[in-house]
């Protein structure tokens, strides 16, 4: 007979109401993370999937990717420097179009197909080819459909879906480097040479060695490792750490709220725990009884908020994509867990005072 | 049934020791010169003092006294629940002074079995969860014959019908039966009761005692009862009495309750 399972089972109002209030605190701890992470991925999302290990950008760019132009020959002269293995242009803009969800703001990439600056994250479908293709990530689209660019007057075919690849939570369009020249061009027919934002490099040493190398033999370029450029888009690192406090407190008063609870129900059951002491059970077989509780308690409650953070998930229009990752599931539950059975332990040295003789209820 | 009685006199304090072990030489329980005395300050007072008694297998005794008087504080030495300041307490050849928390943890489910004042029982577990919850805490009696044993046992104390009730669901006869049973549970060599009547009326009282001194009997188990009620004592074989810490082996149960 266990006796933990038996008490849940006999106070099931009891243990459901805590389980309830935990499973509401695991609850917001999974959406405040899913949602920084996907807030995060779609702004970051186009860099951290390109298909390179280090980016060089112009100097004056102060570590902004948009705020960066470099004429297309810099391609080659970052190609020639000692590591790279290969160069690719990569280049950006915002324009509108016509979404099929409505919306008409449209990030567009532009590559070299089979050179370093291409996409990674295909869903579906390929990457385009040509002129008149387009991978998409948002908008609402399907293989086959076609996407209208209303400010260039261009009508691509959709041929290739991507995830995890938007830049500024935006609809993401990646297209050939040829295919973006034209767009720039449709709008401004006057530019003398088309700029791309970045170069795109692929190196066989430590990307760090090879930044060195492009900041000391390129001029007018800043390198920087992926990574690196990653965290220093505009507003990453100030998202991070405000979701990073909200959640970190979450979780702080989630685990005070497991131990006082469990501090209450023991304080409750001391003429038992007394009782049983008394009749022969030991402190650590009482400890387990706690701490088995807890872990059931947890589990329950992580159960739960599963269940409602996929619901919220799904019902939520946050205009981002948005997706529960198992990892994240499965580390938020571990850390509760192990947090809670350490909060655990305010009840567990309670029982360890318990003196059975005032069982016998005298002196 | 007391053959050997001894008789001592009231008025002196202390049983003679000598006396005693003469009269029970084989007895299974032995208190030798016990005293348990509280330090609070600079002040010192003496819970029980230089207790000593022998008790036979098979016997029932009860131990009376008024409260105060330091008869919960013996048996809980007795029972392993409180360590002796000094003197030596021997249940079936152990020395239960010298066993550590861990050794009287074990001694208290194996050996022993309580039934106290109240709140006896786990609250959350039905009267035959309440049996079979303390034959886990021991490893002589296997788990199948646990369950065959609490059925008998609570079929003997007349509650097979209330044995998938709870205590809330009892009434306070039947809990302190619950509680006998749980007592016998792990087929113990000695069995402490704490004012089993405590919480019942004079019929339930006497109903409860005269079931507790039954079982004792029909299984040759030993029993101590503290109880400050004189009615009680016709159903067991001698009494103590307890008085500000000073064991005395008074009457005949028998001319002190009528």
């Amino acid at each position: 007979m266990n006796l933990a399972l038996t008490e849940m089972r006999r106070s099931k109002l009891r243990f459901g109401l805590l389980a309830g209030a935990v499973s509401l605190l695991v609850f917001l701890v999974l959406l405040l993370t899913t949602l920084s992470t996907a807030l995060v991925n779609s702004i970051t999302g186009a860099l951290k999937g390109v298909d390179a290990t280090v980016l060089v950008y112009s100097a004056q760019a102060r570590d902004n990717l948009q705020a960066s132009r470099l004429d297309p020959a810099v391609v080659e002269s970052v190609a020639q420097v000692e590591g790279v293995t290969a160069a690719g242009p990569i280049s950006t803009l915002t324009t509108s179009a016509a979404l099929k969800d409505g919306t008409e703001d449209l990030q567009v990439f532009g590559f070299q197909p089979g050179q370093p600056g291409a996409p990674t994250g295909l869903s579906e479908g390929r990457l385009p080819e040509n002129a008149g293709e387009v991978a998409m990530d948002g908008g609402g689209y399907s293989i086959g459909d076609t996407l209208e660019l209303t400010a260039a007057d261009k009508q691509l075919e959709v041929v290739g879906l991507l995830r995890g690849a938007q830049f500024s939570a935006t609809p993401t369009a990646y297209v050939t480097e040829d295919l973006y020249g034209q767009i720039v061009r449709a709008t401004n027919p006057n530019v003398p040479f088309v700029p791309i934002n970045a170069v795109a490099v692929a190196t066989d040493q430590d990307p760090a060695t090879t930044v060195t190398a492009i900041n000391e033999s390129v001029e007018g370029t800043k390198a920087y490792t992926k990574d690196d450029a990653v965290s220093l888009i505009p507003g990453v690192a100030s998202i991070s750490q405000t979701f990073g406090i909200l959640v970190g407190l979450t979780f702080i008063i989630g685990i005070v709220v497991i131990g006082f609870f469990f501090l209450i129900l023991t304080v409750q059951k001391m003429k038992t725990f007394t009782l049983l002491r008394a009749v022969g059970a030991g402190t650590g077989r009482l400890a387990r009884v706690v701490a088995l509780q807890i872990a059931a308690v947890v589990l329950l409650a992580s159960a739960i908020a599963v269940v409602l953070t996929l619901l919220a998930v799904r019902g939520l229009n946050s205009g981002i994509p948005v997706s529960l990752s198992p990892a994240l599931v499965g580390g938020t539950v571990a850390a509760v867990l192990v947090f809670s059975l350490l909060a655990g332990l305010l009840s567990i040295r309670r029982i360890s005072t318990i003196d059975p003789f005032t069982a016998a209820g005298a002196r | 049934m007391n053959d050997d009685f001894v008789p001592a006199h009231p008025q002196e304090p202390g049983l003679d020791p000598a006396q005693e072990a003469k009269a029970h030489a084989d007895a299974i329980l032995k208190v030798e010169d016990v005293s348990k005395i509280y330090r609070s300050g600079d002040t010192e007072v003496h819970a029980v003092s230089s207790a000593t008694m022998a008790v036979d297998q098979g016997e029932f005794v009860a131990l009376l006294g008024p409260s105060g008087s330091g008869k919960t504080t013996l048996i809980s030495m007795i029972g392993g629940l409180l360590s002796p300041t000094t003197g030596s307490i021997t249940l079936a050849g152990t020395d239960v002074a010298s066993l550590s928390k861990r050794e009287l943890t074990a001694f208290r489910a194996e050996r022993v079995g309580f039934v106290f004042q109240a709140a006896n029982l786990v609250p959350f577990l039905t009267a035959r969860e309440n049996l079979l919850y303390v034959s886990t805490l021991q490893k002589r009696i296997s788990r199948k014959d646990a369950h065959a044993r609490a059925d008998q046992l609570l079929e003997e104390l007349g509650l097979a019908a209330r044995a998938k009730n709870v205590p809330e669901q009892l009434s306070g006869g039947e809990r302190q039966r619950v509680a006998i049973g749980r007592a016998l549970m792990n087929d113990p060599d000695l069995i402490l009761v704490d004012e089993p009547t405590a919480a019942l009326d004079t019929k339930l009282g006497r109903q409860v005692v005269e079931l507790l001194a039954r079982e004792i009997k029909q299984r040759g188990k030993t029993g101590i009862m503290v109880t400050h009620d004189l009615r009680m004592v016709e159903y067991t074989d001698r009494v103590f009495e307890i008085l500000d810490g000073h064991l005395t082996h008074v009457e005949q149960p028998s001319a002190l309750a009528h």
